[in-house]
């Protein structure tokens, strides 16, 4: 499935999906492309047209294993939430 | 405005470093904000927070201190030091000139304690600071914080934590993390 914020699509295979998200974000001039496995883990990130995002300079208490597995739940979840309605306009 | 802020440092591809990253209570607090200075090309002084406390009638001066220090390695510092780059954040414009006049002619900004021109300034002064071209822009910036922060709770709940019992180095893990798959 591809999935930005507007249009999201589904396709019969991984690497069809994988092909029309990168056209579309080379055509936005700038996006991420978060790849994830059969079991949602992240398997692969692409970034195009923005800056590589750094790792702070130590782990905190908590654990950055532990953060990571709270915010790939918290973001698959809400990518696997329907999209928000959105208002059509009639066309004249 | 702290975490809007460190927010965009995120963002913008560089790391966030404050003394409350260190947890290390044998070290005094001053010897690891030298450090930290020492070891930042860029610097980020919010003087906002400047401001009388309601219990001694007293301002709390760490941040004018902070950029002192900042502003005297730039000048008395090794050939590395002297080509650091700050900006000063304050809420109002002029505000500074009556508690700290010295700094004027510094590269001095206001947002107005409005966390959107914030991150607006932080964002073009870094983009001018570092010359590097491919950064997003303040909006596209603004919108991802707005979706972090609405993601933020349902993270905490995930760590069994309150968004505010976050420490400083587990939220930028959060926003590192949230930014790599998110934006």
């Amino acid at each position: 499935m591809v999935k930005d914020r507007e249009r999201p699509a589904s396709f019969e295979t991984k690497r069809e999906a994988v092909h029309v998200a990168v056209r579309q974000t080379k055509r936005n001039n700038s996006g991420q492309i978060v790849i994830h496995g059969r079991n949602g883990r992240i398997a692969e990130l692409r970034t195009y047209g923005l800056p590589k995002v750094q790792n702070p300079p130590k782990s905190g208490t908590l654990g950055s294993k532990k953060i990571a597995k709270a915010v790939g739940k918290v973001v698959r979840d809400r990518l696997a939430e329907p999209p928000p309605n959105r208002a059509i306009k009639s066309e004249k | 405005m702290f975490n809007a802020i460190v927010f965009t440092v995120y963002d913008l591809g560089f790391i966030a470093r404050c003394a409350l990253e260190e947890d290390d209570a044998a070290d005094f607090r001053l010897s690891k904000i030298e450090r930290i200075i020492e070891e930042c090309k860029f610097g980020i002084h919010d003087l906002s927070a400047v401001t009388l406390d309601a219990r001694t009638n007293l301002p709390r001066f760490n941040m004018p201190m902070e950029l002192g220090l900042f502003l005297g390695c730039k000048r008395f510092g090794t050939k590395a030091q002297i080509t650091k780059r700050c900006i000063i954040l304050d809420s109002e414009p002029f505000r500074y000139r009556t508690f700290i006049s010295d700094i004027s002619g510094q590269d001095i900004r206001s947002h107005g304690g409005e966390l959107e021109r914030a991150i607006r300034e932080v964002r073009d002064w870094l983009r001018t600071a570092s010359r590097r071209r491919t950064l997003p822009g303040g909006g596209e910036i603004i919108e991802h914080y707005r979706r972090f922060r609405s993601d933020l709770p349902r993270i905490c709940l995930e760590l069994n934590l309150e968004p505010d019992r976050l420490t400083f180095l587990d939220l930028s893990q959060a926003i590192a993390q949230w930014l790599r798959t998110s934006r």
